[in-house]
């Protein structure tokens, strides 16, 4: 199983340890539950915070029952690689940071439908036989 | 015993000299930017690389023989008239002393520098930045294997494709990207990223970017455009004679453009910026036309030549040089 770069720090240590957690789970799960699973060396205060930290940046769901939340996957694996990849691409693909790459087709360039149409145009010229 | 208060004046002399033939080659590629266009991309990329890169070498080499001029001049024979002449500052390592009193002279030296210091570590910053975003996604890309070599195939909804590392330039392309294109298409893609790569294009733009700094600010920035555009159009001139079909580069760029099309409220005016670059790439590529090698070859020479006879003036002439400038400065 493919775990997320350590290198790129996406998530945190603990993050990572939970959030693998959740996803092999079928179920929503408890902050004791996830304690428990963890080995029951953390603090529930530890668990909790980390949970809600991935809850807030949109990787977990959750909901109340009785007094505790419980949580759930937001996104599947292959959902926070893409969204890793696609946010980490757009703040490469800034102005600022334009030196380090040579991107095919400038993403700062929006192609609107007309110009689209022109650059269809110029290819059909091209093709239509002399 | 040399005065480092003395260094202020040669600082200021670099940066006009830099500046002063930064805007005059600069003002030439600009201006001539259309005759450049008709040689081809190699040219326009060969001279806007020399209009960048030959000013601060040649402002370093000015001030290095006008400062070899001032510790070695007596060698030669020179009469130091530094002591007799208190009316104005001296372009001199030993008595330069007088160069701390001229406040424009420290605060010129002091912003520039300051500014010169906050480009160079921002552009560090970008640089180590940008090596850990890109560590990050290629620890969650595919490695395919491709005709042009290796690929990283990353999960994306948003089509891109880029080369990008300084040391060893790896292609990222998106799934996305991947799956818009079919295989001519991809192939073609691929071929201009690859031709990126093995022209050094990411290394070469980040030594340009830093160099541009010690030009004049905006000449330089229109010079690393031109730069850019240029090198695009080179390396879809490249792709295009490898796979030996023009017009599967123009198809890739269409379609992977048309995926990211964006579609304005009809009402509302729609500033398309950029878009008139991807037409004329398009029209570039098909036209094919040569690259321009024979004319970058020749733009090289003379520039070359240039910095050359320039540099040599300078040495030859840096007694009334110096003399020049020191009566200049004495009318400040």
């Amino acid at each position: 199983m493919r775990t997320l770069s350590r290198a790129g720090r996406v998530f945190g240590d603990l993050e990572q340890k939970v959030m693998e957690l959740v996803w092999l789970q079928t179920s929503p799960i408890s902050v004791r539950d996830v304690m428990r699973r963890l080995g029951g060396k953390l603090a529930y205060t530890t668990v909790m915070t980390t949970l809600d930290r991935l809850y807030k940046k949109g990787f977990l769901g959750r909901q109340k029952d009785g007094n505790a939340f419980v949580y759930w996957p937001a996104m599947t694996r292959d959902d926070v690689h893409r969204r890793i990849v696609e946010e980490t691409v757009s703040g490469l693909l800034k102005k600022s940071t334009a030196p380090v790459l040579s991107a095919f087709v400038d993403v700062a360039v929006k192609v609107d439908e007309a110009n689209l149409a022109r650059l269809e145009q110029i290819l059909a010229k091209h093709r239509r036989p002399k | 015993m040399i005065e480092p208060r003395g260094l202020i004046g040669f600082a200021l002399t670099f940066l006009v000299a830099s500046w002063a033939f930064s805007i005059a080659l600069g003002a030439i590629v600009l201006l001539g930017a259309r005759w450049l266009r008709s040689r081809g991309p190699s040219a326009e990329r060969r001279a806007a690389t020399y209009a960048v890169a030959l000013p601060p070498a040649i402002g370093l080499a000015v001030v290095s023989l006008l400062a070899g001029y001032s510790a070695f001049g007596s060698w030669l024979g020179v009469v130091d008239h530094c002591p007799e002449h208190h009316h104005h500052l001296h372009l001199c390592l030993f008595h330069g002393a007088e160069w701390a009193s001229q406040g424009w002279a420290v605060a010129a030296v002091a912003l520039f520098g300051t500014f010169a210091a906050v480009r160079v570590v921002h552009h560090a910053a970008t640089l180590w930045r940008a090596r850990l975003d890109l560590r990050r996604i290629a620890g969650i890309s595919r490695c395919v294997e491709s005709p042009a070599g290796e690929v990283l195939l990353a999960p994306a909804n948003r089509p891109f494709c880029f080369v990008a590392g300084l040391v060893r330039p790896r292609i990222f392309v998106s799934v996305a990207a991947w799956e818009c294109l079919d295989d001519e298409e991809r192939l073609a893609m691929l071929a201009h990223e690859r031709a990126h790569a093995d022209q050094g294009d990411p290394w070469r733009r980040s030594v340009l970017g830093l160099i541009a700094i010690f030009g004049a600010p905006l000449v330089a920035v229109r010079l690393l455009t031109l730069w850019g555009r240029a090198t695009e159009r080179l390396c879809d001139h490249r792709a295009a004679a490898l796979l030996s079909r023009p017009e599967a580069v123009a198809r890739a760029l269409v379609s992977l453009s048309g995926a990211r099309a964006v579609r304005p409220p009809r009402a509302a005016p729609c500033f398309v910026p950029g878009a008139r670059d991807l037409i004329d790439r398009v029209e570039a590529v098909l036209a094919g036309h040569g690259d321009g090698r024979l004319a970058a070859r020749r733009i090289g020479r003379t520039a070359v030549l240039l910095a050359a006879s320039v540099i040599a003036a300078a040495g030859a002439l840096a007694q009334p040089i110096h003399h020049a400038l020191e009566t200049l400065l004495g009318r400040i």
